[in-house]
């Protein structure tokens, strides 16, 4: 219950739930109402095709904002005293801050999508699949921000400031539109990893993500070694 | 937090329609229109049977129109006959036509009523010689959208109003505060 104590009032964290309330707004307006599509008639076709060509850099910034205030702002603006009162060790407030993560990026991606779909055709929600086709892709949008997580984890711990943090995971989605296509690869692994729930692919998986999944696992452990080990000593 | 509840939900009613305005207002191009081809043969043994030449799934909103254009050539066409068939999925609407099928055909133009997915399916019965050789285009356009606009602007219209009830509320409070 410390646990979920830390995840609650992290979600209140500098009002970090405002940003998802605008990202569910900025979502929705990159959507195409009116589009005309060729969809088969399930509500996993219809949530698979609310899609924009936008989303995946919509979502990798919030994940960005919302891990530069989660990991950047607490040692500095003296919040770990949170910690000392919930008595709650590093390793717990670690997870505490992937569960909020979680929370605050995955929500607003599903729900813009399910509004849009419904919206398309409210008869729809008479015809059952709905919860079900809700649920993977609210498990797909948790993946794809756990493989996020682990990069802007370590990057904001190990940068000196906020800012710098910012500015370099920014930059790092800027180059999509160079030679490099982005050393994140979001849109590849936005599209394979929202829709692992619908078609379990994991042969192309392994094959096209292996290594950056390995690489995301790398910096899970380096950043978790740098949560437990405290304030970083190169600030 | 009951008050950040409120003003979430207010601003949800004001910028959701606003954001479909301007999806009416500005539509993305290659939105505008959907188009699919289609072309084959129909073996001679088919000859006298329904054979389907198209058949799919379409996301269609009101007053969006659906043609669809039949060339058939390469046979003596004696007699031919289609059938169009389009179901409104999720209300089980269904819209049917038949005709005759010539040289070039212009099936009906579908006008959707109920926006949702919608699955066409053309389906033709020919008689003659040789082999025929068809070639089938889809093309579904997007209509008026003026009835929708009229509605979101309605609700936009709540979602100011209620934006600002709250957001006096809140400067009320304030006032009374300090």
């Amino acid at each position: 219950m410390k646990l979920l104590k830390l995840v609650k009032w992290y979600l209140g964290f500098f009002h970090v739930w405002a940003f998802s309330l605008a990202f569910f707004f900025a979502y929705v307006f990159t959507y195409d109402r009116f589009a005309i599509l060729t969809v088969s008639p399930s509500w996993d076709s219809l949530v698979n095709s609310a899609w924009s060509l936008q989303e995946p850099v919509l979502m990798a910034a919030h994940a960005a904002l919302v891990a530069a205030v989660l990991f950047s702002f607490e040692e500095g603006e003296g919040y770990s005293y949170l910690r000392h009162l919930a008595g709650a060790g590093r390793l717990q407030v670690f997870a505490a801050k992937w569960l909020a993560y979680l929370l605050l990026t995955a929500p607003p991606l599903a729900a813009a999508r399910s509004l849009l779909a419904a919206s398309w055709d409210y008869r729809m929600l008479a015809r059952p699949g709905f919860a079900q086709a809700l649920a993977k892709l609210l498990a797909g949008a948790a993946l794809q921000a756990s493989y996020l997580f682990p990069f802007y984890a370590f990057w904001a711990l190990a940068s000196k400031r906020a800012t710098y943090f910012v500015v370099g995971a920014f930059l790092e989605l800027y180059l999509l539109e160079s030679f490099w296509g982005g050393p994140l690869l979001v849109y590849r692994s936005h599209l394979m990893l929202l829709r692992l729930p619908f078609d379990p692919a994991l042969g192309w998986l392994a094959r096209d993500l292996g290594a950056r999944i390995a690489a995301s696992l790398a910096h899970l452990v380096a950043a978790a070694y740098l949560e437990a080990r405290g304030e970083v000593k190169w600030r | 937090m009951r008050v950040e509840l409120a003003l979430a939900v207010s601003l949800a009613l004001l910028l959701i329609p606003l954001s479909f305005i301007d999806d009416i207002v500005n539509p993305s191009p290659h939105a505008l229109v959907y188009t699919s081809e289609a072309s084959g043969q129909f073996p001679s043994w088919l000859h006298r049977e329904w054979y389907e030449l198209y058949s799919g799934s379409l996301l269609l909103h009101v007053n969006d129109t659906v043609t669809i254009e039949l060339r058939v050539s390469g046979c003596e066409l004696r007699r031919g006959v289609y059938e169009y068939r389009v179901v409104h999925h999720s209300s089980g609407k269904d819209y049917a036509a038949r005709g005759e099928v010539g040289a070039l055909t212009l099936l009906p133009i579908f006008t959707a009523e109920l926006g949702g997915v919608h699955a066409l399916q053309v389906r033709v019965k020919l008689e003659g010689e040789g082999v025929c050789e068809y070639q089938l285009r889809v093309t579904a356009v997007r209509g008026d959208k003026s009835g929708y606009a009229r509605v979101y602007s309605l609700e936009a219209a709540a979602g100011l109003i209620s934006v600002s009830a709250v957001a006096a509320y809140v400067a009320v409070r304030r006032r009374e505060a300090a």
